[in-house]
């Protein structure tokens, strides 16, 4: 119920302040948003499964966040950005979906 | 706390979403190497069009202040590029001679249409199919006795003549998958002979306009 709160309180305030992005964190906002998102759905399956724990999904969430932002920072010093925040999208993608196959047959048995 | 990360979570992407309705936006989201990718095509295209507009000013000049014989011989070149272009003169020059024999007669309109085709890309400037010079509406069509040119049958074996350069074409024929290719597995004999000097004098009849 808090989670849906505050998703809403956020996209309120994003509506609201509408916040220039400096422009070096562009890039990394969408690779950010997918690595939030796995943590989301990781969080959500575990709550599933009951054994969901707020510290634990609160270092995935912010971890997930910093390690695909600091790949995709390691990839454009390497000259190969693009690649990298595909290959980084890619493996999150795959990771949401697999976690909601596993929400899918908790909630639907199928 | 989760209600705070998911704060974060709403607010990254209302910020995401918003964002691309700027103006420019097609080059916000590109990434610093496309950038310098499409400012170096933009620096190579202006140098194009910068080496054209010296010449034509050149050209311009010339035919201004010099006597009308060099305004004649201006002319004269054009002319005779679009005589050519229009395939309503011989054309003499290197080139290559491609003969199919295509015995099981399983080559067809459309694969002579690909031969012109890939012989233009190539850089040819005249093409003769047959009998007949290819000029701007050439046609190919499928008869009874096998393929014909502007309604001519082609006969057998089918003779292509091209000015140009002969190894350009000729490596332009013989792509993996080119029209060499194409033709053998059709059941045909593919040859093609580069000449130094051949001359293509079919000429493609001017008609009053």
């Amino acid at each position: 119920m808090i989670a849906i709160i505050g998703l809403l309180v956020g996209v309120a305030v994003g509506i609201l302040w509408n916040p220039v992005v400096p422009l070096w964190l562009e890039p990394y906002l969408p690779i950010a948003i997918v690595a939030a998102l796995d943590a989301v759905f990781g969080g959500f399956r575990a709550l599933m499964e009951k054994r969901f724990d707020d510290r634990i999904f609160a270092v995935s969430f912010l971890s997930n966040v910093v390690i695909a932002s600091v790949l995709v920072f390691l990839g454009d010093q390497l000259g190969v950005g693009a690649q990298m925040s595909t290959g980084v999208v890619v493996v999150l993608a795959m990771r949401i979906f697999a976690n909601a196959a596993a929400i899918r047959r908790i909630l639907f048995r199928a | 706390m989760i209600g705070a990360l998911f704060l974060l979570l709403g607010l990254l992407i209302t910020v995401a979403v918003i964002r691309p309705e700027g103006e420019d936006d097609q080059w916000r989201t590109a990434r610093t190497e496309d950038l310098v990718q499409i400012l170096d095509d933009l620096g190579s295209r202006q140098q194009r069009l910068e080496d054209e507009a010296a010449r034509l000013v050149a050209l311009q000049r010339d035919l201004e202040t010099g006597s009308t014989a060099e305004a004649l011989a201006e002319a004269q070149r054009r002319l005779e590029a679009l005589q050519v272009l229009s395939a309503t003169t011989p054309v003499s020059g290197p080139g290559l001679t491609i003969t199919l024999d295509d015995a099981s007669g399983r080559v067809d309109s459309s694969v002579l249409v690909d031969a012109v085709q890939e012989l233009r890309d190539a850089g040819a400037e005249a093409i003769q199919v047959g009998d007949t010079r290819v000029g701007v509406s050439t046609w190919f069509s499928d008869g009874e006795e096998g393929v014909t040119v502007n309604g001519q049958p082609v006969g057998d074996p089918i003779r292509i003549m091209a000015i140009g350069e002969p190894e350009t074409m000729s490596a332009a024929m013989s792509i993996p998958g080119g029209f060499a290719e194409t033709v053998r597995t059709r059941g045909a004999q593919f040859t093609a002979t580069p000449a130094t000097n051949m001359t293509i004098s079919v000429t493609v009849p001017v008609s009053a306009p």
